[in-house]
């Protein structure tokens, strides 16, 4: 009777949490660390749209990598079939809505949740089962910072530091690149969200890493805050770290990063350099001022040339180089320019094109 | 892994449940110590006999407040996220929990052990004032440190046992709540469907391992406990099975 209990015990933990993960283990596919990665497989089922040359030598890398929750009719895909390569220098940035995926792929990388297949990799190794190998070499922040709350943010650091046997002088070099030098010695209990998620960056700083992973970093700041860790981040890119920042904050995206993967329902729907994203949206608008809009619409429009009149202004889709066509066509209609300006897109407007909100906010 | 035990120690012994906890102990043991004083100026206290048991008696409070310990530091670091942060910088699993039941169990120990010590002085002032009987020989004293040092080890034990459920079910209310289920349901309806069972359960095991007598008579009536040896070995079999099955949990869970 005595043993039957915990073997009971034993045999349900088999069947409703080991079973499962190691099912979904399996899928894995074997290590080919040296490969030379595209950020599109063939695995995949959903069309990436890939601007600029393939990544060599990617130090992340997801293959494939679906993220399965629930079963039956609940279940529900947090990732499906993600790609991503990316490439060592610089600061990539992960687009999101909320719930696209975002958090869940660096915890994927992070080794936090197993995925439900595909593989991830960081500085070569399996995010599974090798992480250790490498870990010493990332910093991380996963959404808000762990950390104890009695403890003061210098003592939180510290206790880090002892791990990796890192010294004193590190703590003061991370709590000064977070800006929390002041309030080091107070409690955790009492920061602000800001100063929690500033000490949550300098945690992922500690090690002097070359890749590091903030997911949100510019959560709870100010824009003062918001300004420093974007300083911070380009900084880092510049000394040679990789930084994979993910956000929803697209204008902060756009002035941080060199490259970009757009994220939405588990998918990467688009991914490169920010500038050739950018591109995809084609060359932008001409602003266009003039007192009579919808004559001027109208004399456009008779020359095979679109425009939509919005805030007041009318707004021509054409190259800057074709400015000097459009005031003429106009001029000849007697009306004539009081403003003109070239507007280039916007990751937003990129964002909303490529993603499910951007139909939502279609509809 | 010792960089690991050390952090952990640190952060075990800065949380304010530790401390309120071995404050409140310590409080305790000195006001029970006062009232012991009192009662015993009308009732003879048999110096070697009533010490030890006294001693023994402090076993029980110990081992409930080393499993809340045990369960309060994992069932924290699950709520306040620390477990997340602490495996990105070792994503080891096995390692992280082992070096968190390391510092637990050292921890509760050495506290128990100054908590018993505290307890003893205590009770010093009745021993000279009202004690009666044979005085204490070095034998004596040998059985009353072996005793204290068993009683530090139970609480210990019961640290990692609450700090293993904690991990299993993932939080410390899932720990209180395992434990209550094992002691309130399960261990009863063993013994009323086998009362020749009652001698492997935990409990009466734990009741063993710091028994007075090397054989008490357990609940049922039929069977005597085992020895303190085999208790002891009962005992630390049972807490590194539970131990490698919240190992196992943990490894394959995901952690947000």
């Amino acid at each position: 009777m005595i043993l039957v209990l915990p073997l009971a015990v034993l045999g349900l933990v088999w069947w409703f949490v080991i079973r499962p993960s190691t099912k979904r283990r399996s899928h894995t596919r074997p290590d080919d660390a040296d490969r030379v990665v595209a950020p599109t497989a063939p695995a995949v089922r959903h069309p990436t749209l890939v601007v600029g040359p393939p990544v060599v030598a990617a130090v992340v890398e997801m293959i494939g990598v679906s993220k399965a929750y629930g079963s039956g009719d609940r279940r529900r895909l947090a990732l499906d079939h993600l790609d991503l390569a990316v490439p060592e220098g610089g600061v990539f940035g992960l687009l999101g809505q909320n719930g696209a995926g975002k958090t869940t792929a660096l915890r994927c990388l992070m080794g936090l949740i197993s995925p439900t297949s595909g593989t991830c990799r960081i500085l070569g190794a399996d995010s599974g089962p090798d992480l250790h190998r490498v870990i010493n070499r990332v910093g991380a922040l996963i959404e808000t910072p762990g950390l104890a709350p009695t403890l003061s943010g210098r003592r939180n650091l510290a206790l880090l530091a002892r791990l990796d046997r890192i010294g004193e002088s590190a703590v003061e070099r991370a709590l000064r690149e977070a800006g929390l030098e002041d309030r080091a010695d107070d409690p955790v209990a009492t920061y602000s969200l800001g100063m929690r998620q500033r000490l949550g960056i300098a945690t992922a700083l500690l090690r002097d890493p070359e890749v590091v992973i903030l997911d949100e970093p510019a959560n709870g700041l100010d824009p003062a805050g918001i300004a420093e860790i974007r300083h911070l981040l380009i900084s880092l890119a510049r000394y040679g770290r990789t930084v994979i920042v993910s956000s929803h904050l697209l204008d902060e995206v756009e002035k941080t990063c060199d490259r970009v993967a757009v994220i939405d329902a588990g998918r990467c729907v688009a991914v490169g350099p920010i500038g050739d994203v950018l591109a995809t949206a084609g060359a932008g608008t001409l602003l266009v001022g003039v007192a009579d809009l919808g004559a001027a619409q109208h004399a456009l429009a008779a020359a095979g040339i679109d425009s939509t009149v919005t805030d007041g202004a009318l707004r021509v889709r054409c190259a800057p180089r074709h400015a000097a066509h459009v005031t003429e066509i106009l001029a000849a209609e007697q009306l004539f320019v009081s403003e003109l300006r070239h507007e280039r897109p916007t990751l937003e407007a990129v964002f909303f094109g490529l993603t499910s909100s951007g139909a939502a906010q279609d509809r | 892994m010792t960089d690991l035990f050390t952090a952990d120690v640190h952060r075990v012994l800065w949380r304010p449940l530790v401390r309120a906890l071995g404050v409140s102990a310590i409080i305790v043991m000195g006001c029970v110590g006062v009232v012991i004083f009192f009662h015993t100026a009308r009732h003879p206290f048999h110096t070697v006999t009533d010490l030890r048991g006294a001693l023994g008696g402090a076993a029980v409070p110990l081992a409930l407040a080393g499993f809340i310990l045990g369960a309060s530091v994992l069932g924290a670091d699950f709520a306040s996220r620390a477990f997340t942060t602490l495996l990105i910088w070792e994503p080891r699993r096995q390692r992280v929990l082992a070096a968190q039941a390391a510092a637990c169990a050292v921890v509760t120990a050495v506290a128990a052990m100054a908590v018993l010590a505290v307890f003893a002085v205590a009770l010093l002032p009745t021993a000279f004032a009202h004690g009666v009987g044979p005085s204490p020989t070095g034998t004596w004293y040998l059985s009353i440190t072996a005793l204290a040092l068993r009683c530090a080890l139970l609480a210990a034990a019961a640290s990692v046992v609450g700090m293993s459920l904690a991990a299993i079910g993932g939080s410390t209310a899932a720990a209180l709540a395992g434990a209550g289920v094992y002691l309130l349901v399960i261990e009863q309806a063993a013994i009323a469907a086998a009362p020749s069972i009652g001698r492997w359960l935990l409990d009466v095991d734990a009741l063993s391992w710091i028994a007075v007598t090397p054989r008490p008579t357990v609940p049922g009536g039929h069977t005597n406990g085992h020895t303190v040896v085999a208790a002891g070995l009962l005992l630390l079999t049972a807490v590194a099975a539970l131990h490698a099955l919240a190992t196992i949990v943990v490894k394959h869970r995901d952690i947000a």
